[in-house]
């Protein structure tokens, strides 16, 4: 081994304050969280709700959170893995499927505080900026506000996050933003193409690139689209596709669990060791030496030398 | 139809949200405090502690409650927010009170001749652009001169004249100007000069003779000052209990006074205006006399030196 | 001379102005910080008085030397230091020993100076988490509620309420959204047993015995309709509960606690709004106009003058005495000023 300067103390060492554990394992943004959860000065004590959008190889989760002293607590939560039931069979982490999947967390989340016939949102999606607005009745509600959450994720423009957003504004829910994020918006000219960004509300980029491997490479084609073609989906019935499955949701948004195969939780507890008491442990202990000392500790001793 | 069972049950919902103690509870809806000034009961303290609190607490906060229902609201997207009162209860503060900043120079001046402050936008508009750019900072329009593609060059110019360093140069000088007024302002801010001065050479003295041989076999720099009259002074060790005490009784009343609290004379403020910039100023450079002579000039004929020009 | 720092981007001069005194101040950001050693009890309850501290608190993960009241020049030293890098204006300082054992104190500074201390010690203590009921928000104020007569005539109480109020409430703030009240703190006392030291004052030296157990309680509160505009309150134990015992304490030295006190002189703004001192007699009506009352004093219809006319003027007597009255009007004035002060100084 070469020689290292040493560059930190001990005393350096023993001064070091780690940061939260969170923050050590790289899962939260602290600096966020802290904005994200604590209300304004001038507003003490006023509800705040995330909208917490996060994704996974194969699913994305939209979740309605606040938190509480011992933790943050979840309102609703809407999975993409659910749209199968709405008719989305196929690409379950798209725009589109973001998209789908805020507009069912959203609807779930009005139909369990009761505002879902108040605040119907943007029933036919256009793809322009609309935000939910108080209603003009004396002593309406105000609409549910929800801040996105993106956890630590890049929000550079066409981010999938902001697909899950614009579905849940849509879908009646307060969600402060701008139409800067949003796929079909130019920073050259500073406008939102409403055109682009409602294609990729109704899945219409996955029909585009569908159709254009298609023609370019018809081997990759049916590799890529191996299940749309199994199901004899094609690039024409995609919009027709997300049409019905964004009726549906608005239809019935209630959570219906699967029904499970296995008792996941006594099946996963098997594999779970339990932690011993300490009598336990002394007895574990005395009869290793016990074992040890009967069947001839010298051989043991050397092959450990040997190591 | 018999309503005394309403009765009754109003009664008690109206029980419910008042609060009945021999000293009124004292309510800081500021700071959202209530004091319960009454002695504690010993008995339903001893009986069961964890109820006596409970309702004690709900009493109090039962009064909290209503003085603070009972505030203006105001409405807001996030529902009605209660105007709160200023607080009552004092508390220490955690950092002393905002000193105001001393004015600058400039803003002496603008204040000794009543110039308005005027707040410029950071931001211009460009005609050629057609849009808003910055003043200075990022492409800022400051360095037009610099990055114009093409610049007329006067016709005497030398051969190695180069336009676009000229008007680099000439914002180099600008900012460099502005830094150096900034610094003097900073400099102005912290006193005059011959005080800093004095202050530093105090506190170096001390620093010199706090040593037990009071300094003298220190290194000394080159051109240090030789700190004079300081010799190191030993007291007898055996001395009359009078001077003891006078000597103590004297450390006291030291202690005590406010002698080092008396405040300094203010120094004869500086005239904002300085007379000699002034003139030259006006006279365009050709001092007082000029200009004197001009306004005399000015307004009747020969006047010459000390006529009626002169007030 | 202190260094003066000159920030460098935008970015660290908002960092440095952030930190420069203010006319309102930030709510005060509390340290935790464990001394030399801690135990189950006080690592318990300092967590806890954090997460009802949160956001404003800053935990330190390891052990410290730090004996504010028995080495205090050098803790007093590294308060100040921890002070000035965290930008934090009170700790709160764990330490057990087995002559005072769990024992809290709680630091307050002024200008990055020690401005006082209290001890107390932790006689029982019940964990948030083993109470299983709902908890109230991060960040909310909560409602603090204070019963004893001692936090207005023992000093050391009022020190404690002091103290704990800068640490939980001591923002001030204008508005406040009432569906929010979420949680109470509730402080109050053992029956206090009244002492003969009340008797000779000066010979007392503190007997800590003799004061009574604090009882600190966290509550959750429902807001219930009543039928009126007021909720009726109902309290759900939150935790945590904590029971103390006053222990040490270093007063504040006067001259920084004068400097400490001061007040920010009223804005114009908010003297109109009525803040600060009473305004008598003036109002704004519904149009915005101020309007004002003004109280002259009970007028004199005797003294009158209406038109002379000699009709009504009296006998001849007294003719004459006006007429004398108009020669030496002076004097009669003189008179009457003297009479009435005459009057005025009788009348107490």
């Amino acid at each position: 081994m070469p020689f290292v300067k040493k560059l930190k103390s001990d005393a350096y060492y023993s001064r070091f304050q780690v940061k939260y554990r969170r923050r050590r394992e790289g899962k939260t943004d602290y600096y966020a969280r802290k904005r994200l959860v604590t209300q304004a000065k001038n507003k003490y004590n006023a509800p705040k709700y995330r909208l917490v959008v996060r994704f996974t190889n194969k699913d994305i989760i939209v979740q309605i959170v606040y938190a509480r002293l011992q933790g943050d607590f979840v309102l609703t939560q809407a999975h993409s893995r659910e749209l199968p039931r709405y008719g989305i069979k196929h690409g379950l982490t798209n725009w589109a499927a973001a998209y789908s999947t805020g507009l069912l967390c959203a609807r779930r989340a009005l139909t369990k505080l009761g505002l879902a016939d108040k605040y119907e949102g943007v029933v036919e999606a256009d793809g322009t900026l609309t935000m939910t607005e108080v209603l003009d009745e004396e002593d309406a509600p105000r609409p549910f506000k929800a801040f996105l959450d993106v956890g630590l994720r890049r929000t550079s423009t066409g981010s999938r996050v902001f697909g899950a957003m614009k579905g849940a504004s849509d879908g009646g829910i307060f969600v402060p933003h701008s139409e800067k994020r949003f796929p079909g918006y130019d920073p050259e000219s500073k406008e939102l193409d409403a055109e682009v960004l409602k294609k990729y509300i109704f899945g219409g980029h996955v029909a585009e690139y569908m159709e254009s491997l298609e023609e370019e490479d018809d081997e990759r084609f049916k590799k890529q689209f191996a299940t749309y073609l199994a199901d004899g989906v094609g690039s024409e019935d995609i919009e027709d596709i997300y049409i019905g499955a964004h009726a549906a949701i608005r239809e019935d948004p209630t959570f219906k669990p699967s029904d499970k195969s296995k008792d996941w939780k006594t099946e996963s507890a098997k594999f779970r060791s339990k932690r011993l008491t300490h009598a336990q442990r002394q007895e574990r202990i005395a009869a290793k030496i016990e074992k040890f000392k009967s069947g001839g500790g010298a051989a043991e001793e050397e092959d450990e030398d040997e190591e | 139809m018999d309503v005394s069972g309403i009765i009754a049950s109003n009664a008690a919902k109206y029980q419910s949200i008042t609060v009945e103690k021999e000293t009124p509870l004292d309510v800081d809806a500021g700071l959202l405090i209530v004091t319960d000034l009454n002695p504690i009961d010993e008995e339903s303290h001893n009986a069961n502690l964890e109820d006596h609190l409970q309702a004690l607490a709900r009493d109090g906060v039962q009064s909290l409650v209503a003085s603070l229902f009972a505030l203006p609201t105001q409405r807001s997207e996030d529902g009605p927010l209660a105007q709160l009162p200023p607080p009552t209860t004092a508390l220490p503060r955690a950092k002393p009170l905002p000193k105001p900043k001393p004015p600058t120079k400039w803003e002496q001046f603008a204040a000794a001749k009543g110039i308005q402050h005027k707040v410029r936008d950071k931001r211009e508009w460009d005609e050629e652009k057609q849009e808003w750019v910055n003043r200075w900072g990022r492409d800022g329009k400051n360095r037009r001169l610099e990055e114009q593609w093409i610049t007329e060059v006067p016709l005497n110019a030398d051969v190695d004249h180069d336009p676009r360093k000229v008007a680099r140069d000439e914002r180099k000088a600008r900012v460099a100007k502005n830094e150096k007024q900034r610094l003097g302002n900073v400099a102005r801010a912290q006193g005059p000069r011959e005080v800093r001065k004095q202050e530093i050479e105090r506190t170096l003295a001390t620093s010199r003779i706090s040593t037990a041989s009071m300094g003298k076999f220190d290194k000394r720099l080159e051109g240090e000052k030789k700190v004079r009259g300081v010799k190191r002074k030993f007291e007898p060790t055996e001395k009359p209990l009078e001077d003891e005490k006078n000597a103590s009784l004297a450390l006291i009343s030291r202690m005590g006074s406010d002698a080092k609290k008396t405040r300094r004379e203010p120094a004869p403020e500086e005239s904002v205006l300085n007379v000699r910039k002034a003139v030259r100023f006006a006279s365009k450079g050709r001092g007082g006399v000029a200009l004197g002579r001009s306004a005399a000039g000015g307004r009747g004929g020969r006047g010459g030196r000390g006529g009626r020009g002169k007030r | 001379m202190l260094r003066t720092i000159k920030p460098k981007n935008a970015r660290s001069k908002r960092a440095l102005d952030a930190r420069l005194p203010k006319e309102v101040e930030d709510p005060r950001t509390t340290v935790f910080v464990r001394g030399t050693h801690t135990g189950e009890v006080l690592n318990g309850v300092m967590r806890d008085l954090m997460a009802l501290k949160r956001p404003h608190a800053i935990a330190f993960s390891k052990k410290n030397d730090i004996h504010p009241f028995d080495a205090a020049s050098t803790s007093t030293a590294s308060l100040e230091f921890w002070a000035g890098k965290n930008d934090a204006s009170m700790f709160v300082i764990g330490q057990t020993t087995k002559k005072r054992p769990h024992g809290l104190t709680f630091v307050r500074m002024f200008d990055n100076r020690v401005l006082d201390m209290l001890e107390v010690g932790v006689e029982s203590w019940v964990s948030m988490n083993d109470i299983k009921t709902p908890k109230s928000t991060p960040g909310h104020k909560p409602l603090m509620h204070f019963a004893s007569d001692l936090f207005d005539t023992n000093p050391r109480f009022a020190q404690l309420k002091s103290m704990l109020v800068a640490l939980f409430n001591g923002e001030v703030i204008d508005s406040i959204c009432l569906a929010g009240l979420e949680y109470l703190i509730s402080v109050s006392l053992a029956p206090s047993i009244p002492a003969p030291a009340t008797m000779y004052p000066n010979l007392v030296t503190e007997d800590l015995s003799a004061l009574p157990t604090i009882h600190l309680r966290t509550y959750t509160t429902r807001l219930l309709a009543s039928g009126t505009r007021i909720p009726r309150v109902e309290l759900t134990p939150m935790g945590p509960s904590l029971d103390m015992r006053l222990r040490r304490h270093t007063p504040a030295d006067p001259e920084l606690l004068k400097q400490a006190m001061r007040t920010p002189k009223l804005k114009k703004t908010d003297i109109e709004k009525g803040l600060g001192k009473k305004r008598k007699n003036i109002e704004v009506d519904e149009m915005g106009d101020v309007r004002g009352r003004v109280h002259i004093g009970k007028q004199d219809l005797g003294k009158l003058q209406t038109r002379k006319m000699k009709g009504l003027k009296g006998g001849d007597g007294e003719v004459e005495e006006q007429e004398q009255e108009g020669q030496d009007g002076d004097e009669e004035e003189q008179d009457g000023r003297k009479k009435k002060r005459r009057r005025e100084s009788e009348e107490p």
